[in-house]
């Protein structure tokens, strides 16, 4: 027997370290590795999906050796007729279409990069790609917008927004330290991995309160200590509702964090008539008023007594406007932000919120009231020996509430309050989890740095005429349409990938249609599952000239490839991955550093690891040279082969073997973590599985860097939005576009808000259809045994999903389900306005009358196994409507349905 | 003497299904065959609803009754409690899984494989551990703690010593140690705790005690 | 709320077989049919020196009952392992009767057919009459003692189970002896007073399940939802329909008409053995729908969370 370290990433929660027991042969079964109890949040345990990694390596119906297509018909009813290859000869055929590309060119007439690859699992493939990464950065331009659901469905306005005020991907909170937390739909029972479920698990041990607002009773809700039956799309209602009952109905003045709203925040910054700052004359610098001394000064001139936060003056400044234009007055009439907040808001009473949410006003009057009775303002703990507040309060966002329409409202809303509490980015409140629009991803007080105005910098798509005119182009155009994503490594998953695809038939009014790409390579994604419209998607990639799969089993998407190239799996591959100090999620690990993925035994099959499966396509393209050379800059996880002291260097002529390019990865990772001191090789990862140092847990929050350079949060008042807007408008106006003006009246400085829900009525009717003859909101929720849609071709998770009510089929409230004659297992027909399904119908009180909920990710037709499952996929259900995508180009994975009892006749 | 026992934090347990999968990978189980089963239960009219998590395996009791209806002696107590079944002498009639008042029991009707007709190297060497037609249950990994405590570790502190399920559960929902010593983490949880017991008034006896959601 | 019961109140299935193992998960009903009917119709024959009867119960308790019991076992070669434990195990102990049974039965009837010098001296077949009634009992009651043993679900926790699978034993055994008439007419003068045995079983019978029932729904809410599950739920055609209408109302009302017309039975053959196998059918759908009904009580009953 033999215990082989490694690790799990088989979603963005990981990575995980665990432990596999080798015996007689096989991968026995596997352990929580322990050893890093103090090191990792998950304290080296894994989640169920971890455990099913053994069936997945074991799985007969796994590709097992390369395939190439025989019947040149593509078509959901054509059987690609795969047939087995050798791996040189598949690897060739592929390297034949990469050589044609590179003769051709690497962008196509349009413009267009001839290659397009797909990465999903919302960044996991990073802990599977082993040297890809430098692969692809060897190549040159690819186009990475052709993605699946992740990111347009995901987090989105979460991650805009996110890396806007608070430096995150993901807004998590600091949960061990936290005594009250209002979660809206973060599903984190099912959603947040070991790291979030195990923080959330000790905290319910030692006492904190948490609130579930959700349309159904959803698995987190269950360890909630009260569950919200909110309706649909209402989050952001709920949220304006809490902020006027804090601002209107209580003493703000006594019961806020004035100090943190004074001098972290833009609320004192003078916004003039125009709605923009108001700035000093000569130095073009932002103005508050200092009510001392009764004027105007700088913002962060020392000399300031006290910020006035209301009332109205009247200053000589100026504002700076769209496109740089500038206005001049002697006497401008101007107030804080924080006053116009305060207007703002008014409206938006509990009463008013009472009916577009369907909860009583005085529900939503007790929870605002707990939030600032829980916020201890005042206090403060020491971390690493620093004091910084403690504010135990935060508000945490599901993806459903931060996409689509309402999503930009939901996440200002949220940190409104963490604003008005001070519980923003400070010890027990709202924390963010690493960057991924910003760099180093894993670490977000290295990328604070003080920008304009007294915030810190953030790296925007630009909106003047000038840098638009080169922006590089890709099928989804988000350096154009998206500002907020910025244009880093990230950017393309993020942006408004619907989009691409959707344009590919029809583009809109004077938008170019783009062309196809030479050669798709698709890999850990399934976008024919995972993205909407999965019909009209099935139409799209059928046209695609050249798609390879870097594939598992076969799936609703490589069923139109021409090549398959099966990878080793979680446990037979290698490579090193970056553990620490924070991911995606609410993953805040004590040290950081790198831990090695390594296989446990001899794979069963003919699959390829990823490392050798790049070098060859980098040989056979021949760009070795680049690749090699990609691997010394440190395109792998940002480790260079060289620096002070070491020089581990490839030889850019020379093939490397797999175990040779992570030796010198190994090595030079410990360097890098110790200033060059020290030195692991490969052998020693393969023992020891990780090597890690000391993160300062400080360094989690913001507050102290953001306090040790003067900034402040750009909120409550969008001052660089509203500009950004409205020289996007311009932009487009002057190509003549109209279709992206609903989008447009997003970019507000300070939100309005609408009942939300009442959108997807809207698009019902847009169609010439009844909204009342779809009364239900079909809505869909994650499982903890399921990582999207990846693992649905193991039946060993099936088995275990099933104990949990909801899996395999769609939840119907109890009496809505008795009024329609609907009995628990029922067959019955769930139609949208442009699909009708049968499936079976799960009856349970714990779901609002309105509302039908799907679980998981299936509708799966070619996956093994899971196709036989037949579970409905909300995908299917969904159209194209324009109405329905925020800014960001998102959308809500929400559709009307009705319900009906199956009649046969 | 000892007397092992589990405890169940009602208050912590997600329903999250890790127990009984790393059990079932742990002990070689097929398709259906689990040792420790998590269920659900949902109470209530909506809005006013209560669902939670039970995850539920062999009780171990102390008056067990599936010992009592056992025909073949198959299953036996341990002296420290652990209630075992012996597969040589299970002749698969059932009667413990019918009279076990916590549905911990699960027979092996026949030798099934998650994959029908395909070959799959890890089931071929697996399943051979247990043979079809006898029953399973939750032992309390009693190999495991028996080899951990010859190897001079504790039960319930030392993780090689501890069952499978209690060491890999995400929501650190399980505890394992002795009841008969006061000072062990699980007594002293079910006092703090007011720790209890499932239907008790069966006078079970049970080794498994459960903390209370509120 | 239905829905919410149904996931509180779990049936068991263990019993029922999953089948998975194809007919040999469906043994167990027969057997405990048949080790019902096998020692009534013993009771029966030796009652009335019923030859045929006899060796007819011994059939039955071997075939339908014996072979179908090792059948319905996960290892059948390990039969033997069960008379283990008839210190408390009520299916050692039911082994254990049935081999009593099954030796007494056996030599007895052949005592009784046969001139066997050892067997036909008279104190050895009185012992062995005496030995084989007592041990018919004991088989015939131990299916209800070991269901009114089960803590563990409500429903059959009581002593009427006991009596119930007692007396329904020798009222199947009173119907099939009349119904063996239908192929012997040996013994068929006996018709009469075994008829009108068998119609006192019956409202016995049918009085007990009644009895049972009322007792039960004002019980428990797991036995509750047992009794709701025979009467208005998913066993209801089984329960209702099979075990009380056609297995008894209608037998019951049918003779009673017979005698209360002063009719002479004899003309009413087809009518009579057609009422037996009514009553036979009532019987195997009692037993059958008994054991699906039996109903764990909730894991945990929380009502005011937990
Ligand atoms: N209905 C619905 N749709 C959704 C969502 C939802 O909640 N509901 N969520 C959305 C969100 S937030 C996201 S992030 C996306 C995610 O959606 P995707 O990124 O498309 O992820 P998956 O659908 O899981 O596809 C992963 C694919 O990888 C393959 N795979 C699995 N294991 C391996 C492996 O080891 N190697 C290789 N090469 N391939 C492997 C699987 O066969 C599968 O086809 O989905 C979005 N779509
Ligand atoms: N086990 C597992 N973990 C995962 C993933 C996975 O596939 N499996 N995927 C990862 C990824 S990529 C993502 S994006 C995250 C997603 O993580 P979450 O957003 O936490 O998860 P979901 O369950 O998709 O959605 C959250 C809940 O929102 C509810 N909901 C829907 N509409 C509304 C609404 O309008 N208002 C409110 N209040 N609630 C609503 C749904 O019912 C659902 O229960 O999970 C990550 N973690
Ligand atoms: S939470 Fe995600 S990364 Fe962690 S063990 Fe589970 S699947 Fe793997
Ligand atoms: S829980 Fe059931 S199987 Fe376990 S000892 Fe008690 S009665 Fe026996
Ligand atoms: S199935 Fe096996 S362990 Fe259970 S009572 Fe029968 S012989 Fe005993
Ligand atoms: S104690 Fe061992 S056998 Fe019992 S449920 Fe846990 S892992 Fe399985
Ligand atoms: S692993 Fe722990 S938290 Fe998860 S279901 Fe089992 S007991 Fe509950
Ligand atoms: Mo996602």
């Amino acid at each position: 027997m033999k215990e082989v370290k490694t690790y799990c990433f088989q979603c963005y929660n990981g990575p995980d370290p665990f432990k596999m027991i080798v015996e007689d042969g096989i991968v026995r079964h596997i352990e929580p590795d322990f050893d890093c109890a103090g090191i990792s949040p998950g304290e080296g345990r894994v989640c169920v999906k971890a455990y099913g990694l053994v069936q997945k390596m074991y799985n007969p119906n796994r590709i097992k050796t390369p395939l190439i297509r025989t019947n040149p018909k593509k078509g959901k009813n054509e059987d690609p007729r795969f047939r087995e290859a050798t791996w040189d000869e598949a690897l060739e055929l592929v390297a034949e279409k990469l050589r044609e590309i590179r003769k051709k060119g690497l962008l196509d007439e349009k413009g267009y990069p001839r290659l397009a690859v797909s990465m999903g699992e919302a960044g996991s493939p990073a802990g599977y790609g082993g040297t890809f990464p430098a692969f692809l950065s060897a190549w040159g331009p690819i186009d990475f917008t052709l993605g699946g659901g992740e990111g347009s469905k995901c987090y989105h306005a979460e991650h805009l927004y996110g890396e806007l005020w608070h430096r995150a991907f993901i807004v998590a909170s600091d949960t061990p330290r936290n005594r009250w937390t209002l979660s809206f739909g973060h599903n984190t029972n099912a959603s947040a991995g070991v790291s979030g479920a195990m923080r959330h698990a000790d905290a319910r041990e030692r006492g904190y309160k948490r609130i579930q607002a959700e349309p159904h009773l959803s698995v987190s809700a269950v360890t909630s200590d009260e569950w919200i039956p909110i309706k649909t799309k209402t989050d952001a209602p709920f949220m304006y509702a809490m902020i006027n009952v804090i601002l209107h109905e209580m003493a703000w003045e006594k019961v806020c964090d004035i100090d943190f709203i004074k001098k972290r925040t833009n609320s004192p910054y003078l916004i003039g008539p125009r709605g923009y700052y108001l700035r000093d004359i000569e130095t073009g610098e932002v103005l508050v008023w200092d009510s001392v001394e009764g004027a105007s000064k700088i913002y962060n001139d020392p000399s300031i007594k006290d910020f006035a936060l209301t009332g109205k003056y009247r200053v000589r400044a100026k504002e700076r406007g769209p496109d740089g234009e500038e206005w001049i007055y002697d006497e401008a009439e101007c107030r804080p932000a924080f006053q116009l907040l305060l207007e703002h808001m008014r409206a938006y009473t509990p009463e008013w919120a009472s009916e577009v949410c369907d909860v009583p006003a005085s529900t939503i009057r007790r929870i605002a009231r707990e939030m600032i009775e829980n916020a201890s303002i005042g206090a403060e703990i020491e971390i690493c020996g620093e004091k910084i507040p403690l504010r135990p309060v935060a508000i945490t966002l599901g993806k459903t509430i931060s996409n689509g329409p309402g999503g930009y409202q939901a996440c200002w809303a949220r940190t409104i309050l963490a604003m008005l509490t001070g519980s923003l980015e400070v010890a027990g409140g709202s924390v963010g989890a690493s960057q991924r629009l910003n760099r180093p991803h894993h670490d977000r007080w290295s990328s604070i740095w003080p920008g304009e105005d007294g915030f810190f910098q953030n790296f925007l798509n630009p909106t003047d005429p000038e840098r638009r005119a080169n922006l590089p182009k890709t099928r989804s155009h988000y350096t154009e349409l998206v500002p907020l994503v910025g244009n880093t490594g990230w950017s393309p998953f993020l942006s408004p990938v619907p989009h691409a695809w959707l344009w590919f038939s029809q583009s809109p009014e004077n938008w170019e249609k783009p062309t196809y790409p030479d050669v798709w390579i698709i890999y850990r994604t399934n976008p024919n599952m995972s993205m909407y419209y999965t019909d009209l998607m099935e139409e799209t990639t059928k046209e695609f000239p050249f798609i390879v799969s870097i594939g598992y089993t076969l799936d609703e998407t490589n069923w139109y490839a021409d090549v398959i190239l099966p990878e080793h799996t979680d446990l037979e591959g290698l490579q090193l991955f970056r553990v620490g100090p924070s991911t995606h999620s609410e993953a805040y690990w004590q040290e950081y550093g790198f831990a090695l993925r390594q296989p446990g035994t001899a794979p069963p099959y003919n699959t390829m690891d990823m490392t050798e499966l790049s070098t060859e396509l980098a040989i056979r393209t021949g760009i070795l040279k680049e690749y090699n050379e990609a691997i010394n800059a440190g395109i792998i996880l940002g480790i260079r082969l060289q620096g002070r002291g070491y020089n581990y260097m490839l030889n850019p002529d020379r093939r490397y073997s797999i175990e040779e390019i992570w030796d010198r990865l190994c090595r030079a990772s410990v360097r890098l973590l110790t200033n060059g001191k020290e030195e692991r090789d490969l052998e020693w990862f393969k023992q020891n599985g990780y090597f890690t140092v000391v993160y300062p847990f400080i360094r989690h929050f913001l507050h102290p860097v953001m306090v040790k350079w003067g900034l402040r949060y750009e909120i409550p008042y969008q001052g660089r939005l509203k500009i950004i807007g409205e020289e996007l408008k311009r932009r487009l106006e002057d190509k003549g576009i109209k279709w992206w003006e609903e989008q447009l009246k997003e970019y507000e400085a300070l939100p309005r808000c609408e009942d939300f829900s009442q959108k997807w009525d809207e698009s019902v009717r847009a169609l010439g259809l009844d909204p009342d003859e779809y009364p239900f909101y079909m809505v869909n929720t994650r499982s903890m045994q399921y990582a999207w849609g990846s693992n649905a071709s193991l039946p060993i998770m099936a088995e275990m999903a099933k104990y949990v009510t909801g899996f395999g089929g769609i939840v119907i409230n109890a009496s809505v389900a008795e009024k329609l004659g609907i009995e628990d297992g029922d067959t019955v027909v769930v139609e949208s306005p442009v699909k009708k399904k049968t499936c079976r119908a799960i009856v349970r009180e714990g779901i609002r009358p309105d509302t039908v909920l799907v679980t998981g990710q299936f509708g799966n037709w070619a996956v093994p196994f899971a196709k036989d499952l037949k579970i409905p996929s909300l995908n299917e259900f969904m159209y194209p409507d324009q109405r329905l995508f925020d800014a960001g180009g998102s959308s809500a994975d929400i559709v009307k349905v009705k319900v009906y009892k199956i009649t046969i006749d | 003497m000892k007397r092992y026992a589990m405890v169940v934090d009602l208050k912590k347990c997600l329903g999250c299904q890790t127990c009984t999968i790393s059990c079932k990978l742990f002990h070689g189980l097929g398709p259906d065959i689990v040792r420790v089963k998590v269920i659900e239960q949902e109470e209530g009219e909506f809005p006013h609803v209560e669902r939670m998590f039970i995850p539920l395996r062999c009780m171990h009791c102390d008056d067990p009754e599936c010992l009592k209806a056992c025909p073949t002696g198959a299953t036996k107590k341990r002296t420290d409690g652990i209630v075992i079944v012996d597969q040589d002498e299970c002749m698969g009639c059932r009667y413990c899984a019918v009279v076990c008042p916590y549905q911990a029991r699960t027979f092996i009707a026949v030798d099934r494989r998650y994959f029908p007709g395909n070959g799959n190297l890890w089931e071929a060497k697996r399943y051979t551990e247990h043979q079809t037609g006898t029953m399973q249950k939750c032992d309390f990994c009693y190999k495991r703690i028996d080899e951990g405590i010859s190897r001079g570790l504790e039960p319930g502190i030392a993780p090689e010593a501890t069952p499978m399920c209690v060491i890999s559960c995400i929501g650190k929902a399980l505890y394992f140690g002795d009841l008969n010593d006061p000072e062990s983490k699980v007594s002293r949880l079910i006092k703090q705790r007011n720790g209890f017991r499932l239907k008790e008034e069966l006078g079970t006896e049970p080794s498994v005690y459960f903390l209370p959601r509120r | 709320m239905i829905r919410t019961e149904r996931q509180l109140y779990i049936f068991q299935k263990d019993w029922t077989g999953n089948g998975e193992r194809g007919i040999r998960d469906q043994m167990l009903m027969p057997a405990i049919f048949f080790g019902a009917v096998s020692p009534g119709l013993f009771l029966s024959s030796v009652i009335f020196d019923y030859i045929p009867g006899l060796w007819l119960s011994i059939t039955l308790n071997f075939v339908g009952y014996g072979l179908t019991h090792l059948l319905y076992l996960g290892r059948m070669e390990r039969f033997w392992r069960g008379l283990a434990n008839i210190r408390t195990s009520w299916i050692s102990r039911g082994l254990l009767f049935n081999i009593l049974f099954s030796i007494t039965s056996l030599l007895y009837t052949l005592s009784a057919t046969f001139t066997i010098p050892v067997l036909n001296v008279s104190g050895v077949n009185t012992t062995l009459k005496i030995a084989g009634i007592i041990s018919a009992i004991l088989f015939a009651a131990y299916p209800g003692f070991m269901l009114s043993f089960v803590k563990a679900i409500p429903f059959w926790r009581s002593l009427l189970e006991p009596a119930l699978f007692f007396l329904q034993a020798i009222m199947a055994g009173t119907a099939i002896h009349i119904l063996s008439f239908a192929f012997t007419k040996s013994g068929y003068g006996n018709t009469d007073i075994l008829t009108g045995i068998n119609f006192i079983l019956m409202l016995t019978v049918l009085l007990l399940i009644m009895t049972a029932l009322v007792m039960k729904s004002l019980h428990g809410e797991a036995e509750r939802v047992s009794v709701r599950h025979l009467t208005i739920g998913g066993l209801s055609t089984y329960f209702l329909g099979g075990a009380l209408f056609a297995g008894l109302v209608v037998p019951i009302f049918a003779l009673s008409l017979i005698f209360a017309f002063g009719l002479d039975l004899q003309r009413f053959e087809i009518l009579l053995y057609s009422l037996m196998v009514f009553e036979l059918t009532g019987v195997y759908l009692c037993k059958y729908s008994i054991i699906r009904a039996g109903v764990y009580t909730p894991a945990l009953k929380s009502r005011i969370s937990i």
